[in-house]
C-alpha cells in the first residue's frame, strides 16, 4: 500500500471509529432517556419503588420497575418511552446542515426497536410490536446510512 | 410492573456498532471501488446543466450503465460501447454541477482518458437561461482546451447562431444518436 492509500485508509477508519462512539453515546442516552419517560409517567401516577436496571447481570436485561395501583393507565405508563426520546430525535433536526442531523431517524428507529416489550403490553398482540419493530430496523438503517454518507462525501472533499 | 426492552443495553450497542461495521463496509467499498478500465479506455465525458438529460443521454448511447465515485467530481456514471473494433466509454459525472467546474475537478476529468466532450445544452422549460449556459459552455471549452467538444440540443432554434457546429438529437425520437456515436467513433484512432 503507498503513503497516500495508508494515509486515506487511516482517514477512514478514523471515520469508522468516531461513528461508532457517536452511536455508543446515542444509545446510551436514547437508553436512559427510554427508560427515563418510563420513570417519569410513573412518578406522575405515583408509583412506588421506581427504579431504572441499566443492566441486570442475573437477566441480562434492561428494564424499568415499579409498583403501581391497578387503577393506573397502563398505556400511558408505556407509551412514557417516547416522552423524552422524541424531543431528543427531532432536536437533532434543527442541525440543518451537519451530518448528524440523521441521529434523529437512528434515535427513533432504536426507540421503536427497543420499546418492542412496551408496545406488546399495549396492543396484547406480538404481531404489532414486530411491524414497529421493523419500521425501527429500518429508520436505523436508514438513517446510519445517510449519516456515513454525508460523513464519506466530507471527507471525499478534504481528499 | 416491568418494562423490559428488547435488548439489553450491551446487546444494543453489540447491534448498533455491527449495523456501522455492515453500513460503513459497504459505502466505503463502493466509495472506493474504481474500476481499472476507467482510466484507461478511451472516453466521451457528456457535460452540461443539471437536467439537461445527461444521464438518459448516455442510456441512449451505451445502455450498461455503472456507477463510481471519485474525489472531486464524487458520482461518476460509466458506460462502454463497442462497435467490435473499438471500445468507448461514456461518462456521465451525474450529481456534478457545471457551475462548480473548476481546474481543480478538470484535472479530476483529465485523469481519464477522453477523446471528446459533448456539452448537452438544456432548452426545456424552466431550465437555465440560454446565455448563462453559453456561458457555461464557453467556461468549459476554455477550461479543457484543445479537445473535440461536440455541443448538442434538442432544438436549435436560437443556440445556432451562438454555437458553432452544434447537432440536433431527439432524446424522445432518438433522431441523431446513431450519427452522434459515429461521430465520437471516428475521433478516436
Amino acid at each position: 500500500m503507498n503513503e497516500s492509500a495508508e494515509s486515506e485508509m487511516k482517514l477512514y477508519l478514523s471515520l469508522l471509529l468516531f461513528v461508532i462512539l457517536l452511536n455508543i453515546s446515542i444509545v446510551l442516552a436514547t437508553v436512559v432517556l427510554h427508560e427515563a419517560g418510563h420513570f417519569t409517567v410513573g412518578n406522575y401516577f405515583e408509583c412506588d419503588d421506581i427504579k431504572i436496571v441499566l443492566y441486570d447481570a442475573d437477566t441480562s436485561s434492561t428494564y424499568t420497575q415499579m409498583s403501581c395501583s391497578p387503577d393506573t393507565p397502563l398505556l400511558l405508563l408505556a407509551l412514557g418511552c417516547f416522552l423524552f426520546v422524541v424531543p431528543f430525535a427531532m432536536a437533532f433536526l434543527i442541525l440543518k446542515d451537519n451530518p448528524m442531523r440523521h441521529f434523529a431517524w437512528v434515535i427513533l428507529g432504536f426507540n421503536l426497536l427497543i420499546g418492542f416489550g412496551d408496545i406488546e403490553l399495549l396492543t396484547k398482540t406480538s404481531i404489532i410490536p414486530f411491524i414497529t419493530g421493523i419500521i425501527g430496523l429500518f429508520l436505523i438503517v436508514v438513517g446510519e446510512s445517510l449519516l456515513i454518507n454525508k460523513y464519506l462525501l466530507l471527507i471525499e472533499k478534504r481528499l | 410492573m416491568l418494562f423490559e426492552e428488547t435488548f439489553s443495553f450491551p446487546a444494543s450497542i453489540i447491534l448498533m456498532v455491527s449495523i456501522i461495521a455492515i453500513l460503513f463496509s459497504w459505502r466505503l467499498y463502493s466509495f472506493i471501488r474504481i474500476p481499472k478500465s476507467l482510466y484507461s479506455l478511451p472516453s466521451v465525458i457528456v457535460l452540461g446543466p443539471r437536467t439537461s438529460g445527461k444521464t438518459t443521454l448516455v442510456k441512449e448511447l451505451a445502455p450498461n450503465i455503472n456507477f463510481s465515485f471519485s474525489h472531486a467530481t464524487k458520482k461518476l456514471g460509466y458506460s462502454i460501447y463497442s462497435d467490435g473494433k473499438k471500445k468507448v466509454q461514456f461518462v456521465d459525472p451525474e450529481k456534478f454541477s457545471l457551475g462548480k467546474l473548476n481546474r481543480e475537478n478538470v484535472e479530476e476529468f483529465k485523469k481519464l482518458n477522453y477523446k471528446s466532450l459533448i456539452y448537452l445544452f438544456n432548452i426545456s422549460p424552466g431550465s437555465e437561461p440560454i446565455e448563462k449556459q453559453i456561458r457555461g459552455f464557453k467556461k468549459t471549452m476554455r477550461l479543457f482546451g484543445r479537445v473535440n467538444l461536440i455541443p448538442v440540443a434538442t432544438k436549435l432554434e436560437k443556440l445556432k447562431q451562438m454555437v458553432k457546429n452544434i447537432r440536433k438529437i431527439s432524446l424522445h425520437r432518438k433522431d441523431g444518436l446513431v450519427s452522434l456515436r459515429n461521430s465520437v467513433f471516428a475521433s478516436i484512432e
